[in-house]
Parts: C-alpha cells; structure tokens; sequence
C-alpha cells in the first residue's frame, strides 16, 4: 500500500486531539458544595463502570474518525490488486496523437489517422470514470491540443475528431518525454500516456534515448503505444525540387531539378513526373521514369516557364503508376521562385586585352549571358576597366564581378561596401595583377569583405601536365548541390594549373575553447589566444551558432565594419585530387602547410615515398581538400571568392559549359538574398523583412495551403530596432502560402498596400520513408511500455485489465461518516440521565 | 445569609395562616400545668366531644343519664380533652443542612420552621423546649410556656451556627431517655445520616410514649439533582470530593434518594409517626399550613 499525499498522514496528529480536548474539559468543571454526597457517590458507584466504558468507546471512536479522515485524505492506494471491490481510481493520462504526414497513409478506406482517432476512441471508453485527459499533437513538435487534463470527455472526444493532420515529420521522443513529464509530480495514482502513432523507423531515430527514459519512468507514468499501421506500402516521393541554374526569369523555359525517391521495397514502374509553373498550373512537363528500384533516388530535369515576375509557385508531382501510391502527401512538392526580369552585372576587367577574347572578363561574360550578343536574355552585363572604378554607380546592378584587379580606389571601395551591405553580390578572382598584400590588408583584414586570406599563388600555368582538379563528389553547397544529381565528373573534369591557395579562418567547436585568466578564449591545449570562427551547433540564439573570436575576444556583430554583420565563411567548392611537381625547398611540413592537409593524408595518399629525402621532379599526389571558392554573407549581402582566375590563364573551368550553371546559381544566391526567404521547412517560421510595413496599421492574412480565403489567418507584424518584419509560424501544411496585406479601417496609411506575398513550405521528406522500426527497436521499447497494434478489437479491454491499483479513501470517508453518525447517536444517548 | 437576623426568622404568612389551625397534640399527653394525674380524663380541660351507643363493656360510669332517662336508650359521653403539652423541637444544625441553592440554606428554613412552630405553640399556651443537635446536643433551650420565650429562642436560633457531622440517632436515644413526659418531638433534620439508626432512636421516642413529627427538610436540588456539565462535588462534612457528570447518574441518584427518602417514610408510618418532607424551595406558610391542616383532619378523624 502506498500513500499518494504522504505529507496529509501528519494529520495522524489530529488522533491526539479528542484526548487533548478530553483531558482540557477535565481542568474546566464547576464546583458545588454538597450535603448529599453520599447519594452522590452511591450514583456514582453503580455507574462508574458504564460511564468508563461508555466514555472510552466515545474516545476510540473520535481518535478512530480523525484517524479515519487523515488517511483517506493522505489517499491510500493499493497497486497490486487490480481486481479491487473497493474502487477504481480515476486515470490522469495524455493522449499523444501522432499527426506527422506519414499518418495520411490510406490503409482500406481510412488513413492511419483516423484509425488512430479510432484507437483514442477506445483509449477514452477503457478509462474509469473520474478520469482527467489531456491530448497533445505529435510531430517533430509537440502541440498541446489541451494541455492540462479535463474530466470532459466529451470535450476530449470533439477535440481529438477535430485534431488536423500536418504536414511535419515524426519524433516520438519528445512528444513522449514532454507527455510522461506533465504527468510527474502529478498526486494521482495511475499516470497513463497513451502514444498513438505509426511505425516507420525514422519516427523512432531516438528510440535509445526513449527506452532510457521510459525505463527511468517505468513505475510512475505507464505508457502505452498504439502503433497502427501494419507493413508499409508502395510509396513513391517527390524528395527535391529546384531551378538548375538557381535564377529564374520571366518568359524563359526554366530547368528545374526534380528528385523522385522509390521508398518502396520493389520496383516502382514507369513513375510519371509533373511540373506545373504558376498561379494555375497550367504548363506542364512531364516525363516517365521508366523504372525505380527499391531505395532508389533519380533526379529528372524538367522545365517550366513562368509568365508573370515576383513570387511565384511551382509543383513537382509524381502521378500514380502501375503500382498506386497511397500516401498522397509526398507524392507532390511546391516551391516558390522568385521570377526575375532582369539581372545586372558589372565586371570589372582587371587586365584587358587587344581583343575581346583576351579580356579577363571575357568568359565571365558569356558564362553569365550564354547567348549572342544581340539576343534578350534576363542577366545584362556591363563591363568596366579598373581605372575607370571611381566614376561606377553600382546602385542599378544586382552583382559585381571584380577579375583580377590589383587594388580598388578609395572611393570604389566605400561605394563597393555600401553595396554590399545593402544586399549586393560580389565574385572576386584572382589573376596575377592581384595585389594579394592589398586583398589581406584592406579586403579581408580591414573590411572583412573577403572571407579567405590570399596566400601566394602556386602552381604553373605555362605547362598542362601538373593540375589540380576540382571535386568530384559530396557536393555540400547549396550552389553546388546540383551536381550530385548532375555529376560530378563534369566539373572535376576542369583543371586549375594555377591558383592562389585561399587560407579560411581556423574554425572549431565552441566546447574546444576555454578562458584564459584574462578572458580571452583559447583553444585547449594551446596557449595562443584564439582568432577564427567558433560553432555551436545546439545554440538556441541564432546568432551564438557562429561567432568569431579576434585574438581571444568574441567580436560583436560588425564591430569595426560600420555596423555590417559578417557570416561565417563556407566552402562552396573544393579541389579534388592533384598532382604537386616537387621543388627543392619542399617538405612533408611546407606541403601541408601549403595544401592545408595534414601529413597523415600526405603520407596516405603517397604510399612508399620518403619524406625525408624528397627527390625534386618527383610528382606527389594530393589528397586535397583545399578551397577552390568559397563565400560569406557581408550584410545583407554575398561575397564568393575564387582561387583561381576568371579567364583561363590559370584554369580550364572559366571555358567549361559547367561554368554556365556554376555563376548562374550563385547570381541566383545572391537574388535570393536581395529578394525574399520564399521557401521554408514545414513548422519553421517564416520571417520577411518588409521595409514599406514601418508604416502602422497593416495587417497581414495568411491563407494557409488547400484553404478558402475565408480561412485566413492573422499574421504577425512585428518592428524590431525599426525594421518592420512579417512573421509567421503556423506553418504545419506542405504548400503555398498567400498573404495579402491590407491596411487597417481607420489607419493614417493611404494608398496601395505592398504587393501580396507567396511563400511555400516543403515537408521533410524523411517522413517518406516508412519501412517499419526494427523488431529490436520495439522489443527495446516493449521492454519498459506497453505496444499494442491496432486495429485491434480488444484495445479497451487490454488497456482495462492492464490498469492495476485501487484508490480506497472513499471506503475510508464512508466507514469515516458511519463512525461519526455513530459518535453522534452514542453520544446522545449516553449523555442521557440515567 | 450566615446569620438570619432574629426578625427575620418569625414568617408573617407563615403565623398569620397557621395560627388559625393551631398545633394540637395527637395522643394523649402529659400536661405538666395539670399536676401529677394519672388519668388524662381527669385533667381540667375536659371537654365533651360526642355520644355513642352504649356496647356491652363500656363503663357505666360514662352513661349519660339524662338522655337515658329521656329517650330511654343507652349513649356513652365521650369526651375530648384539651390539654396542655411540651413541644421538644429538635433542630438538626449539622453541616449538611448548611446547603442551600437558593436564598434559604436548609439550616435556615429550618430555623424558620422552628420559630413559627415555637411561636405557635407559645401562643396555645403550650411548653415548647428547643434543641439543636449535631453530633450532640449543641443548644438546649428549656421547656416554657411563657410567650416571651420566643425571644429567647430566636436568640438562640439565629445565634446558631452548624459547623459538624449530624448523629441524630445518639441525640434521639439521649432525649428519650431525658424526657419524663409524654410530649411532641418535632425533628427538622435532613437525616443525612444512617436511616436504620433514626428509626432506631425514633422508636425509642415512641417507645416513650412521645409523639413525633418528623420534618424531613430538603433541598430543591438534593430532591431534583438538576446540575449539567462536569462538576465536582466537595462534600460538607468532610466527606471526599467526586467529579462527574451529574446528568449521567441523574436519575440513579433520583432513584437512590428516593429510597432513602421511602425508607425513611415507611419507618416513619410504622411507628404512627407524621413524616413531612419539606422542600425549601417552597413558602414556609404554605408547607405549615398543609402540614397543620392535614393534622388537625387526621386528629380530629382519630376520636
């Protein structure tokens, strides 16, 4: 037997207080002087014993009814018998409901989460009366749909009919642990957690953890999962939709990557991809991938065109093949793209030559306009020579491209950072005009602008047997991304004779640091004071993840750079394998150094070579990992860097096709930055910076995917440090989003409202893969909770039997009310003259 | 009320209302004014009362001839005789009659009582002799049928304070063997004491040829035992102090009281003794004047 509110048996005590009060009345009497007393005394004598007796069963009864009363208010309870007559304790639980999109399943002629709103059904018919639900939506976040448990149950019935699917991905864990959690340092006896979810494996990635904690809660909060769903289906996914070429601009057949994943465990024939661009989706392109085996992810390219600039959406849709589908909400993907008319670019010719060709910018130019001269296209080039750099307004262009130039006027460099800052894009190439002294001083130094250190240039463009190549694989990059589906052979086929090794900060994990006695942060185990980028991948404030340190000191945002925040550098391109011609002077160390490997990779990639007496004319291979571009945000702009030249002085990509999509997809980065965050996971918060909203009274209506303009939602409007933003959190459903902004009845504001905005949310397409958690995974869990499988007809009954233990205070009041009424009836007829 | 004023002792509704009835002797007493006669019929106060019948055995002497030669049938004159008497009043002034719930102690309803009585029987010219008694006799006022004994009795009376345990049988033996004559001994005690051992000396007092009232002077409170809540009794008389609820042994005591109190009655009965319980919560006029009522029916229905 155990007590619930142990702390109330100290009303034990009160056993006490019939023999205080007792023993009080003793002292309080009246004295009367008395003739008879020996009638008095012949009274008392035939009567002593009765009123001893009587006034004991008197005490006994009184201590026994406080006793009585203490311990039903310290609520006994029985946990071992669960067939008790003496009363069924009421269950305090939570109904998690899994609302992740893989419970959109069809199984028969339901999805899986109607059978588990079916199963939650069953869940609340098992539960004694007096029972407290609260029921909480389950994805990659937990909703609490009623947060602390109600008695209605009808309230909780209505509640989880109403529950909506979502969109998210699953997570059982922390749905689990916020559930059994809410439950802990409740007082009542049966604590239930009641998880209805399905069984795919990625739901359950924590399921270590989960047993763990289950395992540690095993006694106090019993938990039930309802896993239903049985074997997983024939499932095909749309996993990846993007443009090629990263811009998309109006009138023009654009290329977009569609990545088409077979989750299913056999082939998948004959699969039909769609595209449809636009507000109607009228265009389309379709194609058949003939077959997908199992597991099997292919990218297909397809093209839509876009009619109208600004936002706009556009759908990737795997159409039903031979095998049927039958979880509809992967089997499409929207994007939204920000169509362009036009993109300006300046490049600046650092070395022009006699003719056309021979300028540095020369490839430059028809990589970003691969058409003829006369022809429209959306990316306009103009071209200046670096002397002329003073006179250049930049405030119509979307890019700069600087090729080759030795240092940038005084005044260019204010106008070129003022750009930038604003939202600009630069690419910067080296080319042996560069002053690398002036890029390290002043670009990366002084502005920061650059995100590498320039070492000196390596490497001999007059020869073409010793070459780097570029990476042919691990593409990580959102730029370069593409090749992955693309192939990587087509850029590591590019060769670099010649290139000016690009030294990153040192980055390292924020746990590596520690304080020296004067505050300054150093690495552990070094005692230099630490100058890089530090990251903490877990940091919650978006601005702790990456912080650059500054000889030991954190450096606030754009301290020394006129209030500009300046990001993290990345890499966006790496050399692959290449050949190093040894010179004299070399060594394992100064390769290293020079290559930013470390020796261990040296000496692996150059097996039976002798360090110590390098023998010059002999080539080494290197396992290289050096940068080849790399770029940082510089305010609300973007800056790439290149090693290597932008004409083929130096290296054979500025000529290559791959170059063509390659600067596409980082002017296309950089538009993104200038225009707007159009697309977001499913659940993450949409945040647009709208500099016309600084205006008071708009308001922002939200109409979430697949909903009536009726529907809308408030967003949220917010001005933080003067600048307005649109915020918007509620994004659980895959799609397009409108929001059409409106000024309020009655506001100051006269005039046109800013132009309706379209955003998209994308689900993680993870959730897609539904093969079932393994046999080891639920023993695991079965080991510390209870797994049902639904549909299973006797789930109220199992759920009932497995309830064990009996609160028993009402039998203790009610014997506790029969010893009162007692009390008070012998106390009346003792007290009676006799 | 410690000391009753001597004023206060003489109840005017009490003499108005009982002087009309008068105290009267139910036997035969010895009237000491009258000599040493052996008869009673030949005292001076013989009165004729009534004729009877002659029956066979009667004394010729009481025939009453002038009816005989009249009316020629035989009637014997009967006569009643008016003598004078000695009241012995004896007054139980022990500790236990100090109690009292209301204004009167039972020791000063008692005092009363033997006032108007002594002042009563004064007044017919009758001897009253007073004594108060405990353990023994504490005060003996000697017998006079002078008027102005009464001062000296209420002197006595209201001078009086009990302060002792009660012996009333020892003082009944001891006054039976003093008193000579015939007389009245009236007793107003509580006769908290063993009953047995009163009757005992009450016979003795018979066995004398005494007439005796008893006036069973009680308390209102020791007759309804009326106390609620917790109380502790301290017994007068040095008797051992008790705590308890009185409303628990209520009806035990009523039941106990009222045997002592029968008991008392019927011993009273058997020896041809008046036994009047006096409840002190009543007027004194009102319990002398039923009591002398009811004796002067039950004397006169006697001859």
């Amino acid at each position: 037997m155990q007590f619930l509110n142990p702390l109330l048996l100290f009303g034990l005590a009160a056993v006490s207080v019939p023999i205080i009060i007792h023993l009080i009345n003793r002292r309080k009497f009246r004295k009367v002087i008395w003739a008879a007393m020996r009638f008095v005394q012949l009274s008392i004598d035939q009567n002593q014993r009765r009123m001893q007796l009587e006034d004991l069963i008197l005490l006994l009864l009184r201590c026994a009814l406080l006793a009585l009363l203490a311990m039903a208010l310290a609520r006994p309870a029985l946990t071992s018998n669960s067939t008790s007559k003496v009363g069924e304790a009421g269950v305090t639980g939570v109904v998690v409901l899994d609302n992740s999109y893989s419970m959109g399943l069809q199984d028969g002629d339901k999805t899986r989460f109607d059978h588990a709103k079916d199963a939650a059904q069953q869940v609340l018919q098992s539960l004694p009366k007096g029972s407290a639900i609260a029921v909480y939506l389950a994805s990659d976040v937990v909703r609490p749909l009623i947060e602390e448990p109600v008695f209605d149950t009808e309230m909780v019935k209505q509640t989880l009919a109403q529950a909506p699917l979502s969109d998210r991905a699953t997570a059982i864990f922390p749905a689990v642990r916020q559930a059994v959690q809410s439950m802990q340092g409740r007082s009542q006896l049966r604590k239930e957690v009641y998880v209805i979810t399905d069984n795919p494996a990625v739901g359950w990635e924590q399921s270590e953890a989960l047993k763990t904690f289950l395992g540690e809660n095993e006694g106090r909060v019993k938990t039930h999962f309802i896993i239903v769903g049985g074997d997983p289906s024939v499932n095909l996914a749309v996993t990846g939709l993007e443009p090629v070429e990263g811009i998309v601009p109006r009138g023009r057949r654009v290329r977009f990557n569609v990545r088409i994943t077979n989750f299913s465990k056999q082939d998948y024939k004959n699969a039909q991809v769609r595209l449809s661009a636009g507000a109607t989706q009228s265009a389309r392109d379709e194609l058949t991938i003939p077959i997908l085996r199992p597991g099997e992810e292919k990218a297909v390219q397809l093209f839509a065109s876009f009619t109208e600039s600004g936002p706009q959406s556009v759908t990737a849709r795997v159409v039903q093949g031979e095998h049927g589908d039958r979880l509809p909400a992967d089997d499409l993907r929207t994007l939204v793209v920000n169509v362009i008319e036009e993109v300006r670019v300046l490049l600046v010719n650092g070395e022009p030559g006699e003719e056309p060709w021979q300028d540095e910018t020369f490839f430059l130019q028809h990589s970003l306009r691969p058409v003829a001269t006369n022809q429209l296209f959306y990316v306009k080039t103009d071209e200046v020579r670096a002397s002329r750099l003073d006179l250049v307004n930049l405030d119509t262009y979307n890019a700069v491209a600087l090729a080759n130039i030795a240092t940038l006027p005084p005044l260019f460099e204010q106008t070129l950072t003022n750009f930038i800052a604003r939202g600009g894009g630069m690419l910067l190439f080296p080319g042996k005009n560069t002053d690398t002294k002036y890029h390290n001083d002043a670009l990366h130094a002084r502005l920061g602008l650059l995100p590498a250190r320039l070492a000196p240039a390596v490497g001999d463009a007059s020869q073409d047997e010793v070459f780097v190549t570029l990476q042919s694989s691990n593409y990580e990059h959102e730029v370069v991304r593409i090749w992955n589906d693309l192939g990587g052979a087509l850029l590591a086929g590019e060769r670099t004779y010649r290139r000016t090794p690009l030294h990153l900060p040192r980055i390292v994990a924020t746990l590596d640091l520690e304080k020296t006695a004067d505050g300054a942060a150093k690495v552990r185990g070094e005692t230099a004071p630490f100058t890089g980028w530090a990251v903490n991948k877990d940091a919650t404030d978006e601005t702790a993840r990456e912080v650059r340190y500054i000889n030991g000191r954190a450096e606030a945002d754009g301290a020394g750079r006129a209030g500009v925040r300046v990001g993290m550098p990345r890499v966006v391109l790496r050399y692959g394998e290449g050949l190093h011609q040894v010179a004299p002077e070399d060594s394992l160390a100064t390769l290293a150094q020079l290559y930013q490997v470390s020796e261990a990779a040296l000496r692996e990639a150059n097996p039976g070579i002798d360090w110590a007496k390098l023998n010059p004319k002999q080539r080494l291979r290197l396992p290289l990992g050096q940068p080849a571009v790399v770029e940082s945000a510089w305010g609300l702009g973007r800056v790439y860097q290149f090693s290597s030249t932008a004409d083929v002085d130096w290296c054979s990509l500025p000529a290559s096709p791959q170059s063509v999509p390659l600067l596409q997809r980082m002017l296309g980065s950089m538009l993104r930055d200038q225009g707007r965050e159009l697309n977001v996971a499913v659940g993450a918060p949409l945040n647009q910076q709208m500099s016309r909203l600084a205006a008071a009274g708009l308001l922002a209506k939200v109409e979430p995917p697949q909903s009536a303009p009726a529907q809308a939602e408030d967003g949220t409007l917010e001005r933080v440090g003067g600048i307005a933003a649109f915020r918007y959190d509620k994004t659980d459903r895959a799609g397009v989003y409108q929001v059409r902004f409106e000024y309020q009845k009655g506001s100051a504001v006269e005039g046109q409202p800013p132009a309706p905005l379209r955003f998209a949310a994308q689900a993680d397409t993870r959730e897609s893969d539904l093969s079932p958690m393994t046999a080891q995974t639920r023993q695991g869990i079965a080991a510390h909770a209870t797994v049902h499988d639904w549909p299973k007809s006797a789930l109220a009954d199992d759920l009932r039997r497995d309830r064990v233990g009996a609160e028993f205070w009402l039998p203790l009041v009610l014997v506790a009310l029969v010893l009162a009424a007692l009390e008070i009836y012998l106390a009346q007829r003792f007290s009676q003259p006799k | 009320m410690d000391k009753q004023h001597i004023a206060e002792l003489l109840d005017p509704a009490a003499i108005s209302r009982a002087e009309a009835l008068g105290f009267h002797a139910r036997y035969v007493v010895e009237g000491y004014m009258a000599g040493e006669h052996k008869s009673p019929y030949r005292g001076f106060a013989i009165e004729f009362a009534q004729h009877r019948e002659y029956a066979p055995g009667d004394d010729t002497r009481h025939l009453d001839w002038k009816v005989l030669a009249r009316t020629d049938r035989y009637f014997i004159k009967q006569y009643e005789q008016e003598t004078n008497y000695v009241a012995h009043i004896l007054l139980d002034g022990s500790e236990s009659m100090q109690y009292g719930s209301g204004k009167l102690t039972k020791l000063q309803y008692a005092k009363m009582m033997a006032a108007c009585l002594s002042y009563l029987i004064l007044h017919q010219r009758d001897a009253v002799a007073l004594g108060i008694f405990d353990e023994q006799m504490r005060d003996f006022a000697p017998r006079s049928n002078s008027k102005g004994t009464i001062h000296s009795i209420m002197s006595r009376l209201a001078a009086y304070q009990g302060a002792h345990r009660t012996d009333i049988a020892k003082t009944l033996h001891d006054l039976a063997l003093q008193l000579r004559r015939k007389g009245i001994v009236i007793i107003i005690s509580d006769f908290f004491d063993e009953e047995e051992k009163i009757l005992e000396g009450i016979r003795h007092l018979r066995f004398g040829g005494h007439e005796v009232i008893v006036l069973h002077t009680l308390d209102v409170e020791e007759l309804e035992f009326p106390f609620q809540g917790l109380v502790e009794f301290q017994g007068l008389e040095n008797l051992p102090k008790v705590l308890t609820r009185p409303r628990e042994i209520r009806e035990t005591y009523k039941k106990v009281f009222g045997e002592f109190c029968t008991k008392l009655r019927r011993g009273c009965e058997r020896n041809h003794v008046h036994y009047v319980q006096v409840n002190t919560g009543q007027p004194l006029a009102q319990v002398l004047s039923s009591y002398l009522t009811f004796r002067l029916r039950t004397a006169k229905s006697k001859y």
